[in-house]
């Protein structure tokens, strides 16, 4: 083995002197994975309020459609009398989907937790290149900055819908949602993207390169292994998106004209010289975001992996058929973008090849959710706070899933297509499952970020609120799209049809109010446990990773001492030792334990 | 591997999969997102390209193949000289490895200018992407005659300007030049589909398809460069969009890579600096490829 080993040279030994850092240093441009991870997460859960306020005035205006927005409704409205505009209302629902998923799903994932837990889970002192990694985060800032501005510009915020459809997005006078606003957008996009381009390329080298001794991919815990997919998956979908999202500036900036059709008339003008293909846009939008709803899932799921083998106190079921469901989902989520388009005017046959390909994507999602609840089966069950939001991703995500198997079969997505059903759906993937997961993550690593316990009741509070309030939200969504309630539309009770489903409406609302409202107690419980939680060592939950072997916050460097494994990280009820945990870097016990083992094998 | 390990007490020992420096792994997985990056745009060009009812020749959007292949064998060049310049850093001489350094940034300094030169001839003839500065129309109708009359009148307003006494002989003929051409069928009252093409093939000859006699005559935008009358490219625009694109991002990409190229000018470029110029060598390896690919697709389909 030993000629396989390296010394980390390139790596951020260099780092390791640092100590003496200033506050701006230490704290703020640091190249420090665990502080750049922190600054991701805390930044990321900043705007997932302001994402989640958008939501909460997207709610309020489809239950009571044109009432007076209380409290702020005056100030913000001020022209209208505090209602919400029909174009206000289309900037909320494209900057709440913007928002949560390029600056809170996608950086916390990735970001956050990329950042903090890659190099601790491997047993390296760093990532690969720390500077890269600064650099990474400090992209996102200018993108934090231009969606910021475009709040403020003349027209507001991009209002085009968070997939920008083309000719309506490329076109300036085609409607108010597509001012100066879109543009800012769309260079804010740019500059995620960089940012996750130079996170995923550090990411995979590190993960390649920087294992620590004895640690063999299949000894990767699963959280590792959908990290370096997901950075895969962003290395090679994002650059696309980046590629389409200059060439939409361009035909907004410079008149080109790659997504404006021939002969576009706008108010009784041509508009651009056309002869580009709006369909094009499409193609190149989906190639990117349908990986990207898999760079969204695929951490969730290998986080809610480590944790429901922690609790459950069993090893994982199925460990390489989990690694290979991961990459075969990530494998087939790069030929399937089409099924977002199967009422754009697409090639029939092309719409079924598209169908089959998504449909293929329910094998490897059920191999991993039988292999958690194989995991689950007769362990020794502690239901702490991440492992109940644990158990709730995987409920949620069986129903996301299935309700995504009703859209991939074209003929049903054709009745269902622009429906609440499509709403209802993405939010259980991406809210029940990615951001319990998150929640649960965030429960389940603290202690190791900050070396503080969170409080467990105001956690089981936040846990409960949050699942009833949830499923009280969006279940509901499933039936009022089987009806036929459009997405998108500022008022759908102007329409006879969907009048009735106006109180459907309003218990929604009440439901997502006190799903905001049990963030609260979340954001309490997160920054009072800063100053109130419980101190505790490094292994709090009894756990087998590499990170629970560093102290709790790890110093500069990670580990105290040098990490060597001997296992996978899952060995939970191990017969060779006495505790039913049994870390990756204890040294399998001496010669005893070896009889006892050669007597096991005979009998 | 283990023999270029420091001997710090603080330093890990890892396990790499790759028996190549992490910055060597950085650079190919880099590269790898940059040839999705261009994939997409050369997938666009292709969709587009192929898409569109027609596409200009060569002649009437004023790109010169020859040029495009001496900017080819330009860039090839450097790949080689980046390559000598690796293996004299190897070997330890500094000097001869800032010499091809400096030669290939010579090179990619070369290709630029011959690109800017090939850019302005196209901004000359009023070839931009779409509207307001570009001078292209994809057919010769009544918004094109229009425009010729618009800049017809500019033009007499601007030489009008002057004052009667002071036109000199040559104002004079292009007034008497303006008058004749403002009496085209196609910009009185009545013009009809064959009089505003018969305009715009006066203005700018269309191509001819390979194998046919080239046109010989030249149009009037040609024989009085002055004028910069509107001209009729079919296809012209995504033409322009597409060409625009392509190089200018390529272009970028050269840029950067020669900024690199100007900041080794400035170390001492021995055994220990190789690695580094490896992995810029790689880069520009891959921006060399990329325009391999962008030359025959958009100077010679």
């Amino acid at each position: 083995m030993s000629a396989t080993i390296a010394h980390g040279h390139e790596g951020a030994h260099g780092d390791a002197h640092a100590h003496s850092g200033s506050f701006l240093t230490t704290y703020v441009f640091s190249r420090d994975h665990k502080v750049i991870g922190i600054q991701f997460l805390i930044s990321t859960l900043l705007w997932f309020v302001v994402g989640g306020l958008l939501a909460l005035a997207v709610r309020w205006q489809l239950a009571w459609p044109w009432a007076d927005m209380p409290i702020v409704g005056r100030m913000l409205f001020s022209a209208e009398g505090g209602q919400i505009s029909p174009e206000f209302y289309t900037m909320l629902f494209t900057m709440h989907a913007s928002v949560m998923i390029f600056f809170v799903i996608i950086p916390i994932l990735a970001g956050a937790f990329g950042n903090f837990l890659i190099p601790l889970m491997i047993g390296a002192e760093d990532m690969a290149f720390p500077t890269l990694n600064m650099l990474s985060y400090w992209a996102m800032w200018p993108a934090f900055i231009l969606m910021t501005a475009s709040f403020f510009v003349e027209g507001g915020a991009a209002s085009a819908g968070w997939t920008a459809y083309t000719p309506l997005a490329s076109v300036h006078q085609a409607a108010p949602a597509s001012g100066t606003g879109q543009t800012l957008w769309l260079l804010g996009l740019i500059f995620v993207g960089i940012s996750s381009m130079m996170g995923s390329v550090n990411y995979m080298t590190t993960i390649i390169q920087m294992r620590a001794p004895g640690m063999t991919m299949f000894r990767l815990p699963l959280t590792i292994w959908a990290m370096f997919i997901t950075a895969v998956l962003q290395a090679f979908a994002l650059p696309v998106l980046t590629a389409a999202l200059f060439m939409q500036v361009l035909d907004r900036v410079l008149g080109t004209g790659f997504f404006v059709p021939e002969g576009l008339m706008i108010n009784n003008e041509t508009a651009g010289a056309g002869g580009g293909q709006p369909l094009l846009w499409q193609h190149l939008f989906w190639f990117y975001s349908h990986p990207a709803v898999y760079i969204m899932i695929l951490p969730a799921m290998g986080m809610v992996s480590d944790m429901i083998a922690t609790f459950a106190r069993k090893p994982i079921f199925g460990y390489k058929p989990m690694v290979y469901a991961i990459a075969g989902i990530a494998g087939l989520g790069f030929i399937v973008w089409g099924h977002h388009m199967f009422m754009s005017g697409m090639n029939p046959y092309l719409g079924m090849t598209f169908m089959l390909a998504t449909m293929m994507i329910a094998l490897p999602s059920a191999i991993k959710v039988f292999n958690w609840l194989g995991t689950i089966w007769g362990g020794k069950i502690e239901l702490t706070t991440p492992m109940l939001f644990s158990l709730a991703f995987v409920s949620m995500f069986i129903i996301g899933g299935l309700s995504g198997i009703f859209m991939a079969a074209t003929p049903v997505d054709l009745f269902i297509h622009d429906t609440y059903f499509i709403v209802g759906h993405i939010h259980y993937v991406l809210f029940g499952s990615s951001a319990f997961a998150i929640f649960g993550g965030i429960y389940y690593w603290y202690p190791k970020m900050f070396g503080r316990m969170m409080n467990e009741t105001l956690g089981k509070i936040h846990f409960l609120l949050s699942f009833i309030f949830f499923n009280g939200t969006f279940f509901t969504m499933h039936i009022l799209g089987a009806g036929g309630f459009p997405r998108r539309l500022a008022d759908p009770y102007h329409y006879e049809a969907f009048k009735h489903m106006q109180p459907m409406n309003q218990f929604m609302t009440i439901c997502a109010l006190g799903m905001g409202a049990a963030q609260i107690i979340f954001a309490i419980n997160f920054f009072g446990s800063l100053f109130f939680g419980k101190r505790v060592g490094r292994n709090p939950w009894r756990a087998n990773s590499l990170e629970w072997q560093a102290p709790s916050p790890p110093g500069h460097g990670n580990f105290d001492f040098q990490p060597v494994v001997y296992r996978g990280p899952y060995e939970f009820n191990s017969p060779e030792v006495d505790e039913d945990y049994y870390p990756q870097t204890q040294p399998p016990p001496e010669k005893g334990g070896q009889e006892k083992q050669k007597e096991g094998e005979q009998h | 591997m283990a023999t270029a390990g420091h001997a710090h007490s603080d330093s890990f020992q890892y396990q790499p999969a790759l028996p190549i420096p992490n910055g060597k792994l950085c650079m190919w997985l880099f590269l790898s997102t940059e040839i999705m990056f261009f994939a997409a745009l050369i997938g666009t060009y292709i969709v587009i390209r192929f898409g569109a009812p027609v596409w200009p020749f060569s002649h009437e959007v004023h790109l010169s193949e020859p040029i495009g292949a001496f900017n080819t064998f330009v860039l090839i060049c450097s790949s080689v000289s980046v390559v000598l310049a690796l293996e004299a850093s190897r070997a330890n001489r500094a000097g001869a490895a800032k010499g091809w350094i400096a030669t290939t940034l010579a090179l990619g300094v070369l290709f630029l200018g011959v690109k800017a030169y090939e850019y302005n001839a196209k901004f000359g003839h009023g070839i931009y992407p779409a509207l307001p500065r570009s001078r292209m129309y994809e057919k010769p109708d009544l918004y094109f005659a229009s425009a010729v009359r618009q800049r017809i009148q500019a033009l007499r307003a601007e030489i009008n300007a002057k004052g009667a006494e002071n036109l000199t002989e040559q104002d004079q003929q292009r007034l008497q030049l303006l008058d004749e051409i403002a009496a085209d069928p196609a910009l009185g009252p009545d013009p009809t589909r064959a009089s505003l093409t018969a305009l715009a093939l006066r203005i700018m000859p269309l191509g001819t398809a390979p194998g046919e006699e080239e046109s010989h005559h030249a149009g009037l935008n040609d024989e009085h460069p002055w004028l910069k009358l509107p001209i009729v490219v079919p296809g012209g625009n995504m033409w322009a969009s597409t060409y625009f694109t392509l190089t200018g991002f390529h272009a970028l990409h050269v840029l950067g890579g020669l900024v690199v190229f100007a900041l080794l000018l400035f170390m001492r470029l021995d055994a220990g600096k190789a690695n580094f110029i490896e992995n810029i060598g790689l880069y520009w390896h891959f921006v060399d490829i990329v325009w391999i690919f962008l030359f025959p697709l958009l100077y010679l389909f």
